[in-house]
């Protein structure tokens, strides 16, 4: 099928175009110059007065694997008040406003424009599952992340000081897991959970039985990443999170890795915004965004997700158990908690953020705040966590909300006044320009993922992930027009992905499936250390080792990316 | 002049009908064509009012809106779903959701009522003559507490099913016969009269509101203590003679124990040891 996209305003960071009128030229899926394109034979979309942009991407959100699926199961009344419809021929059915079913969420990320996701946090025994709901989510591209900070073979190898072994672990894990970076979430905490412990574990106390501190499992992860030369770095959930006073726990953990990666990012933290709280208890709670976005100006290894939350109804999912059974203290309805054999323990509260709360009132001003202050918008990433901060859907408010001060001060008249004193929100003038958001949902997060070769961008070769939105940007003033960037974004003129109109004023009219990136190695791992992980896996581990892995065939669409 | 609908199914019906617009709200102001042509789901299938009930009208005096069912609805569901005023008289039986959410005006079911009769309710009457199904007054799974009923009451004459009044905050539920188990589950006000039997589990998990049961109680949850033994207690401005065993609870709920459960001491023989703990004599 040949597209041929005609005067449409081209936000393309990647490649540095800024608003200028375009034509873009689609043929076999992939982006072409428009003088390829047959114009008898091809489908002709007039773009005059609207906005094309590269198709999202979402470098955090929890849409699949085992802890979405029991928190599906723990939000029941979300049923009866959020679902689609059956179109037949066309899409399926769908459920959940907080946890969508997989197919919704593919819907919905498609409605709104974004076209690649990534599951931040799988544990190996549990990636299989994890695989299972990324094959059925349509419409979107999948990256998957292994989580692997409190794996007890790791952590053995780790305790040793055995580098070689560690590292060709991790190679092995990453490769039969069909994963695509190593993600860490509270480094080493679900070793002291086993015991009830490690609420509030900072970056220097001691892991018992392993001598080790989260700081040398960071540094170790952060050196094997760089030596792998795999295509993301290390996604770090830092120690503390959602503790007042915590914000000294993150600088730590991203001066630790400085120096690791030369003239390149070394560490991606993610939902900073939960991680930059200043003060001794939740009552003295300050935000401490501004000593965040500072280090991060000042040094060039560090990138952030922010994890803004929205006032409303969310659902907290993480792998930090501690946090959540302290959280569900707080919040006093539901709780679920998971371990998973040597690897991860979990913990899910739906949680509710409310305007006149003052705790929830700073945590909004701290992401907003994150992502005004930083400078660069390369370094920093929109997100929301989902559905730890919001659902996805919220987007377009947030989109609105970095544009217009205007809106940002309409909510703020409506917070609690004692959380805005603490706050700087209500003194910063900057308001982002619609290439900045082209940044901070595309091409930041494609470069980031190390993707940016052929998603996030709109340059010849490029896969045709298009998003045009119904906003002219000369007509419009995003500053006093909000309402109208909102409903801009949440419903996408057109979205096309891998070259076929796959929305269409908002609607869905065609269901594709995308492809699942992981990445191969050119090293094999060396078969010593392999056998020598099969015997502490008879030895640890319920299944057997020949289980374990996952199989080309497992997977609906597999694409490797080769790196090393 | 007040009009007075009657319908009549066509058939007997095989699959659900969804019937939230059989409610005077909806009924008031439309002619009986208009009437005719609503549309309604009958299964999976869209179809016309006048396809699946015979509908007649009369003008009676007054001002009100009666909507008169005659014949089986046990397939019908959400009949007068969130009605704010008018009268609806079911002469036979109803289906699930009859009367949820509803606002104001009064149901009366002369035959058997389905599950979630009234849930949600915040004002109105419901009065069943026959028994109800399960969750009456309660709320739809997985919402919050305070989120039940909100006010109104529910009067069955025979029997409700389990979990009645389950996360209520405000209003009137009595039943004249037995009921099934955990009534008042994760209740935090209101009151609930069990005039017969409850099969166990009373309060589970309240933290407020009132339940009193006169018949045997099937047990007390060992979450509650034991206050006192009251002569007579009331329930919306009638005094049922007791005595009463009074407990408090449910204490993994709320440690202030603002939940009150009465059940009669005569009839619950299998609780006489609790009187040793009020410090009086077992006989």
């Amino acid at each position: 099928m040949e597209l041929l996209i005609k005067n449409g305003f081209v936000y393309d960071p990647l490649n540095g175009i800024n608003g200028e009128v375009l034509d873009i030229g689609v043929k076999n899926g992939k982006i072409v110059d428009p003088s390829e394109i047959d114009v008898s034979k091809a489908k002709i979309i007039e773009a005059k007065g609207k906005v094309v942009m590269p198709g999202g991407i979402d470098m955090h959100t929890h849409i699949a694997g085992p802890k979405v699926n029991a928190g599906r199961v723990m939000m029941p009344g979300d049923h009866y008040t959020s679902f689609m419809k059956l179109a037949k021929g066309v899409h399926r059915s769908g459920t959940g406003k907080r946890t969508p079913s997989t197919f919704l969420a593919g819907y919905r990320y498609a409605r709104m424009g974004w076209t690649t996701v990534a599951e931040p946090a799988s544990p190996p025994l549990k990636t299989r599952h994890t695989h299972e709901e990324l094959n059925d989510v349509p419409m979107l591209d999948k990256l998957c992340f292994l989580l692997l900070d409190s794996n007890r073979i790791l952590l053995e190898y780790l305790s040793q000081g055995d580098l070689h072994k560690f590292k060709h672990a991790i190679m092995w894990l990453l490769e039969a897991m069909k994963c695509y970076a190593i993600k860490l979430v509270d480094p080493g905490v679900a070793v002291p959970w086993s015991w009830g412990k490690g609420y509030g574990m900072d970056f220097d106390d001691q892991i018992e039985p392993y001598g080790l501190t989260p700081r040398e499992i960071v540094v170790n992860h952060a050196k094997v990443n760089e030596e792998l030369k795999l295509p993301h770095t290390i996604h770090v959930h830092c120690n503390k999170l959602g503790i007042p006073g915590n914000y000294e726990t993150t600088l730590k953990t991203m001066d630790a890795v400085s120096g690791i990666a030369q003239d390149d990012f070394s560490i991606h933290v993610t939902h900073v915004q939960f991680n930059s709280y200043m003060g001794d208890s939740w009552f003295d709670l300050r935000s401490g965004s501004e000593k965040i976005a500072d280090y991060v100006n000042k040094h060039s290894h560090v990138s952030l997700d922010v994890g803004q939350i929205d006032f409303g109804t969310a659902i907290t999912m993480t792998a930090d158990a501690p946090f959540e059974f302290a959280l569900y203290h707080l919040a006093r309805w539901k709780w679920a908690g998971a371990e998973v054999e040597n690897e991860a323990a979990a913990g899910i509260v739906p949680f509710k953020y409310k305007k006149k709360n003052m705790v929830n009132t700073i945590q909004w001003c701290i992401g907003l705040e994150v992502m005004l202050l930083v400078e660069d918008p390369w370094k920093v990433i929109l997100s929301t966590d989902h559905p730890n901060g919001a659902p996805f859907t919220r987007y377009p408010k947030l989109i609105a909300l970095l544009m217009s001060k205007k809106y940002r001060e309409e909510i703020m008249k409506k917070l609690s006044r004692k959380g805005l004193k603490r706050s700087v929100l209500p003194s910063i003038d900057r308001e982002y320009t619609l290439y900045d958001v082209a940044i901070v949902t595309r091409a930041a997060p494609a470069k980031l993922l190390g993707i940016h070769e052929f998603k996030g961008h709109l340059g010849m070769g490029a896969d045709a992930d298009i998003a045009i939105y119904d906003l002219n940007p000369e007509e419009v003033d995003f500053s006093k027009d909000y309402v109208k960037v909102k409903e801009a974004f949440g419903k996408t003129l057109y979205t096309i992905k891998g070259g076929e109109i796959v929305v269409k004023d908002g609607e869905v009219v065609k269901e594709v499936f995308g492809e699942t990136i992981a990445v191969k190695f050119k090293e094999r791992p060396d078969p010593e250390v392999v056998r020598d992980m099969e015997a502490k896996f008879r030895k640890y581990y319920t299944i057997s080792f020949s289980n374990y892995a996952i199989h080309d065939g497992e997977i609906r669409k597999l694409k490797y990316m080769t790196c090393g | 002049m007040g009009r007075r609908f009657i319908l009549r199914p066509v058939k007997e019906f095989s699959v659900p009908v969804e019937a939230e617009k059989i409610k005077p709200d909806v009924f008031a102001g439309k002619s009986l064509e208009e009437l005719k042509g609503l549309t309604m789901y009958e299964g999976n299938r869209k179809c016309r009012l006048e396809e699946l009930f015979h509908i007649e009208e009369e003008e009676v005096e007054g001002d009100n809106v009666e909507i008169f069912l005659e014949g089986d609805f046990g397939k019908v569901w959400r009949i007068g779903e969130g009605m704010t005023f008018g009268e609806i008289v079911i002469n036979g039986n109803c289906g699930h959701f009859t009367g949820y959410g509803m606002k104001g005006g009064k149901i009366t079911i002369k035959g058997n009522a389905g599950s979630w009769l009234g849930g949600e309710m915040k004002g109105g009457t419901i009065e069943v003559f026959g028994n109800a199904g399960d969750h009456v007054g309660a709320v739809l799974r997985g919402l919050k507490k305070n989120r039940g009923m909100k006010g109104g009451i529910i009067i069955i004459h025979g029997n409700a099913g389990a979990e009645v009044g389950a996360k209520m905050s405000k209003g009137f539920i009595a039943i004249g016969g037995n009921c099934g188990v955990l009534p008042g589950l994760y209740m935090s006000g209101g009151t609930i009269l069990i005039r017969g039997d409850c099969q166990g589990k009373a309060g589970a998990r309240m933290s407020g509101g009132k339940i009193i049961i006169c018949g045997n109680a099937g047990g007390v949850l060992p979450t509650f203590y034991i206050d006192s033994i009251v002569p007579k207690v009331k329930a919306k401005k009638e005094k049922i003679e007791g005595p009463f065993y009074l407990f408090l609870g449910d204490v993994l709920e709320d440690i202030k124990c603002m939940g009150r459960l009465f059940i009669n001491v005569d009839k619950n023989p299998e609780l006489v040891k609790v009187k040793e703990l009020l410090g009086g004599e077992v006989e």
